[in-house]
């Protein structure tokens, strides 16, 4: 360590005799109690949720915002991308737009009944 | 006060934990020059440090269930107290209100301290003053990370490893920034280390 470190560290330990003013501590336990007092009895350690999102909002700086506002960006941006709207129909259900082409069957017109049919013996009239 | 054989930390938060609230007062007037010590150091500011002070008493006393004991109560508080206080710190960096000027200049009037810097550096007292007001400016000039630790080891005179344990880093990173810390604390009190001639005189 050099001297001049030293220095500093010497200089520095000076404030180890910075005390409170005279009294300073005689109400502190006082006004801690008074404000002990005053939390509500039966509350689950600490914070409801309406209070962690206060407390989680006053200690939001400038850095957080930046990065929250950059990843809401990219989150938006992703969702762009893969979303599809529901009226434009999935990559598997195609239409198929190709024309509707008719063949004549090449069975006879007898076998192309139904057999059921064939069996019946025809009502007289 | 009730007289209790009982005086160590873990029993007072045992007790404190089951609804002695008694208890939680004897830690509170243990810890609490303690405390003041970091707040203030770290603040500059008397009426700052005891508003800060009775938040930090308040938190730890709702939390005081989550205290698992995997520390001592000693590191958990100050723990609890570093985090507030760098949070306060960050929100006052952002009111445009505050300055420089608001930091206190009792130290002057502080007899011990005036002696202290007597035998330490022997200047006319007058001095006193400026050197009082220069350590407080050059302490807010560090960066929080810095000044917690110049604030930790070497006013309140806590170990490198036990500062690690309260701020979560390493002794390495403590020792790191203590000795960035001090190098930028050189440049600012350069006057008082290194006297000029005529002020020898």
């Amino acid at each position: 360590m050099s001297d001049s470190e030293k220095k500093v560290k010497q200089i520095i330990r000076l404030k180890r005799y910075e005390k409170p003013p005279e009294g300073f501590f005689e109400g502190f336990l006082e006004d801690f109690q008074n404000r002990r007092e005053q939390l509500p009895a039966h509350r689950p350690e600490g914070f409801t949720a309406v209070e962690r999102i206060k407390s989680w909002w006053n200690q939001v700086g400038v850095t957080k915002w930046m990065v929250g506002c950059g990843a809401a960006y990219a989150i938006i941006a992703i969702g762009m991308t893969w979303w599809e709207p529901k009226g434009s129909g999935s990559s598997n259900q195609k239409t198929n737009l190709s024309p509707v082409k008719h063949e004549p069957s090449k069975r006879p017109l007898e076998q192309q009944q139904d057999p059921q049919k064939k069996n019946q013996s025809p009502k007289a009239f | 006060m009730s007289e209790r054989e009982v005086t160590s930390d873990e029993q007072l938060v045992v007790l404190a934990r089951s609804g002695d609230t008694e208890a939680f007062d004897e830690l509170v007037i243990k810890y609490s020059p303690k405390l003041y010590g970091l707040v203030y150091h770290m603040t500059s500011n008397r009426e700052d440090a005891y508003d800060l002070l009775q938040d930090i008493f308040t938190k730890s006393y709702r939390s005081l269930k989550k205290f698992r004991g995997e520390s001592s109560f000693y590191t958990w508080i100050y723990t609890i107290a570093t985090n507030m206080t760098l949070n306060f710190l960050k929100k006052r960096k952002r009111r445009s209100t505050w300055s420089l000027d608001v930091i206190d200049s009792g130290l002057q009037n502080d007899q011990a301290m005036i002696d202290m810097s007597h035998i330490a550096n022997p200047r006319h007292q007058s001095e006193v003053n400026e050197l009082q007001k220069r350590l407080n400016e050059a302490m807010q000039a560090l960066s929080e990370a810095h000044r917690v630790v110049v604030t930790m080891h070497d006013i309140q005179g806590i170990a490198h490893g036990q500062i690690g344990d309260i701020l979560k880093v390493s002794e390495g990173t403590v020792r790191s920034r203590l000795f960035y810390a001090h190098r930028q604390l050189q440049g600012y009190l350069q006057d008082f280390i290194d006297p000029r001639p005529d002020l020898k005189k």
